[in-house]
């Protein structure tokens, strides 16, 4: 018989990754698994944004002059000059144009007419989640991308930990206990580890991109951080004095189309709006890349002076204008957005699976730490239960800003009642409360939108909500039958 | 239209191929480099095949998805076709004196100077680390915009490596050593060609 392929491994190396392994799961374990579950609900925000607002204008595309007109209107509004005017033309998956400023969005008809504010609170508060953690902005950003770094240490330090790794990379043993959870932990990490480290560096990378800025400019161009991106993006031209008329915009989308019908326009933005250094970009997409799009410059009076480079120009450019679409899954379409949801799912469940091994195997040896264990337990089913309950409160017409203290300090209100009270509860509960507030979800967006509510803006996500409603109540049905069998299971060490 | 579809559905075929190849090494515990070489082989293929039915970058990306899809899905039907076992009876050990979740003032002290060592002074040390190279690479005629890109990939992955390296090691006072020395080096090296 052969002898095996694989190299041996040093145990006490193997012993102290997983140390390592485990101290870093166990300090940032709860925000990544956070940030995991808002990822993957994000990957549809543009689904979830026309389901906030089921009655909003929609359409396949806009003309260039009324384009023009819904931006012109909006800018008139606006006192002081926004530094930028953006366009965002209808995509396949939100089929809206919005007109945003510096401090406001408006939705526009397909006639140019403003038809109303843009309103989506839950899904802006989610999206200000997974970014900033509710941190103000550049904090809140290297935290998330500080978190991004530690997540593939968590990748390198499990795979130095888990010597059979590869050579298990097909066993799955079902039941209960460690070992089931063990080899769900282990081929879920193994296999899904091309989404997880490109998504962990991508995510590092956006989040960490402005104090390395920093750095960078204060170590080579003595402090100047415009220097550093303005070679791959382009550099942002000086306000000057205002003048009357805002720059052309419809006749560069009609370049567009003439010139580049198959790049279709999805954003179009206009730099210092209403004065004398006024220009444009036009974002148009290039379908069978991964790159965001690229930027086509066109100076005030609609004269085409060229691109920036994200399509055809350097190595670093075209990488760099990848890295977003890369990270949010919106280059492929439904089908990858549904395959980023599933990949999403699964770096949430080995979060998950991971610290439940880790208690599970503290149990064994006669450390058990049953408070922590119902902590870690409040944060995997209390995060999904408090993201339903925002939803509840903001359809109920709460402000946007009473989301975050209310998720916040209720992941602190859960983790604390689970420390005190216990673990036999806390996960089991918090899934029904999560089943119970998406039925409400369900029930006050239909009583509130009616036929809109069915839409094809409305129905596939409320569908969608009642589905995940109805399997959560089923599986955690325990906690309505009148035993309650799973109040009497009790932890070894309790 | 069709050399596209004919191109995906070899790299959906030659993943499929590359991932039994490579099930069957996996199931036969003595080892086989023949088909551990004949499923990675097969791997590479469907990766040429996807790099080559669209952007490189984009089909490379295609075919990762398509293959993580086909694991999933191959370990889902593996776990429904294996039989549920009942976890074995492992009577817990006694509880130790003082373990669970009392801490030590003294350990408490060494978990959280061990974190601000992984988390902020590592990332300083990684900042570093990725300045430096981009400067030196800078002064060396990089290209700007590679040298760029090429420090943003850097810094999460020195910060990473620095905190799961620094990490395994058992004693405090060598984790900071290590830590700071990760940061200071590159420094020195910079300020040495200054």
């Amino acid at each position: 018989m052969a002898g095996s392929i694989w190299p041996k491994a040093s145990p006490l190396r193997v012993a102290r990754a997983l140390k390592a392994h485990s101290f870093l799961a166990l300090a940032i374990g709860a925000l990544i698994y956070i940030l995991a579950v808002t990822g993957s609900l994000l990957v549809f925000n543009h689904e979830f944004q026309r389901w906030e607002q089921p009655a909003a204008p929609e359409m396949a595309s806009i003309s260039p002059q009324a384009a023009q007109k819904a931006a012109e209107t909006v800018f008139r509004g606006e006192e002081p000059l926004t530094s930028h005017l953006y366009i965002g033309f209808p995509t396949a998956d939100l089929p809206r144009t919005v007109i945003t400023t510096d401090t406001q969005a408006f939705l526009a008809t397909p006639a140019g007419e403003i038809a109303a504010p843009e309103h989506h609170p839950w899904t802006q508060f989610v999206l200000d989640l997974h970014y900033y953690l509710h941190l103000p902005q550049i904090l809140g950003l290297t935290v998330v991308g500080a978190l991004g770094a530690a997540l593939l240490g968590l990748t390198l330090s499990g795979f130095l930990s888990h010597p059979r790794v590869f050579k298990d990379a097909f066993t799955f043993r079902r039941g209960d206990g460690r070992v089931p959870l063990a080899d769900l932990h282990n081929r879920l990490s193994v296999w899904t580890a091309p989404f997880h480290l490109s998504n962990a560096l991508t995510g590092s990378i956006l989040g960490l991109a402005s104090i390395l800025a920093f750095a960078i400019a204060a170590a080579s161009f003595g402090g100047d951080t415009t220097k550093v991106f303005a070679p791959i993006f382009g550099s942002e031209m000086p306000a000057q004095a205002p003048v009357s008329e805002l720059a052309e915009i419809a006749a560069p989308l009609t370049y567009m189309s003439q010139t580049y019908p198959d790049n279709p326009v999805t954003f179009y933005v206009v730099h210092e709006p209403g004065t004398g250094g006024q220009y444009s970009s036009v974002i148009a997409g290039h379908g069978d890349r991964l790159i965001f799009g690229e930027y086509y410059n066109f100076d005030a009076l609609g004269g085409f002076q060229g691109t920036t480079g994200i399509a055809d120009g350097t190595a670093g450019q075209q990488i760099a204008g990848s890295i977003y679409n890369i990270h949010f899954g919106n280059w492929g379409g439904l089908p990858v957005k549904l395959a980023y949801l599933v990949f999403g799912l699964a770096l949430s469940m080995i979060m998950a699976s991971g610290l439940r091994i880790y208690f599970t195997r503290r149990r064994e040896k006669g450390r058990a730490a049953p408070r922590l264990e119902a902590v870690w337990d409040a944060v995997v089913w209390g995060t999904p239960a408090l993201l339903a309950a925002t939803l509840v409160i903001s359809l109920l017409g709460a402000p946007e800003t009473a989301l975050a203290p209310v998720f916040w300090w209720g992941l602190v209100a859960l983790c604390a009642a689970a420390g005190i009270g216990g673990r036999a509860w806390t996960g089991i509960a918090l899934k029904a409360a999560t089943g119970a507030a998406l039925l409400a979800v369900t029930a006050i967006y239909v009583a509130a939108y009616g036929a809109a509510a069915f839409s094809p803006a409305g129905g596939p996500v409320t569908l969608v909500i009642a589905l995940v409603a109805a399997g959560l109540l089923v599986s955690a049905r325990e906690v309505f039958l009148p035993a309650r069998p799973v109040l009497d299971q009790v932890t070894p060490a309790e | 239209m069709e050399a596209v579809l004919l191109l995906r559905a070899g790299g959906v075929l030659a993943t499929g191929l590359g991932l039994a190849c490579l099930y069957v090494a996996a199931k036969d515990r003595g080892g086989s480099r023949a088909r551990v070489a004949a499923g990675w082989g097969l791997l590479a293929l469907a990766t040429l095949c996807w790099a080559a039915s669209s952007s490189a970058e984009r089909g490379i990306a295609l075919g990762l998805i398509w293959a993580m899809l086909l694991v999933l899905a191959g370990l889902a039907v593996t776990a429904l076709s294996t039989p549920r076992k009942a976890a074995a009876r492992r009577s817990p050990r006694r509880a130790i004196q003082g373990a669970g979740d009392k801490t030590s003032a003294g350990a408490l002290a060494s978990r959280v100077i061990s974190a601000l060592l992984l988390g902020p002074i590592a990332g300083l040390s990684a900042l570093a680390v990725s300045t430096a190279a981009f400067a030196l690479a800078d002064r060396a005629g990089a290209e700007h915009t590679i040298n760029l890109v090429a420090a943003m990939f850097l810094f999460p992955l020195a910060w990473a490596a620095i905190a799961a390296l620094v990490a395994m090691e058992p004693r405090l006072w060598r984790r900071a050593a290590w830590t700071f020395a990760a940061g200071l080096a590159p420094l020195g090296a910079v300020f040495a060609i200054a």
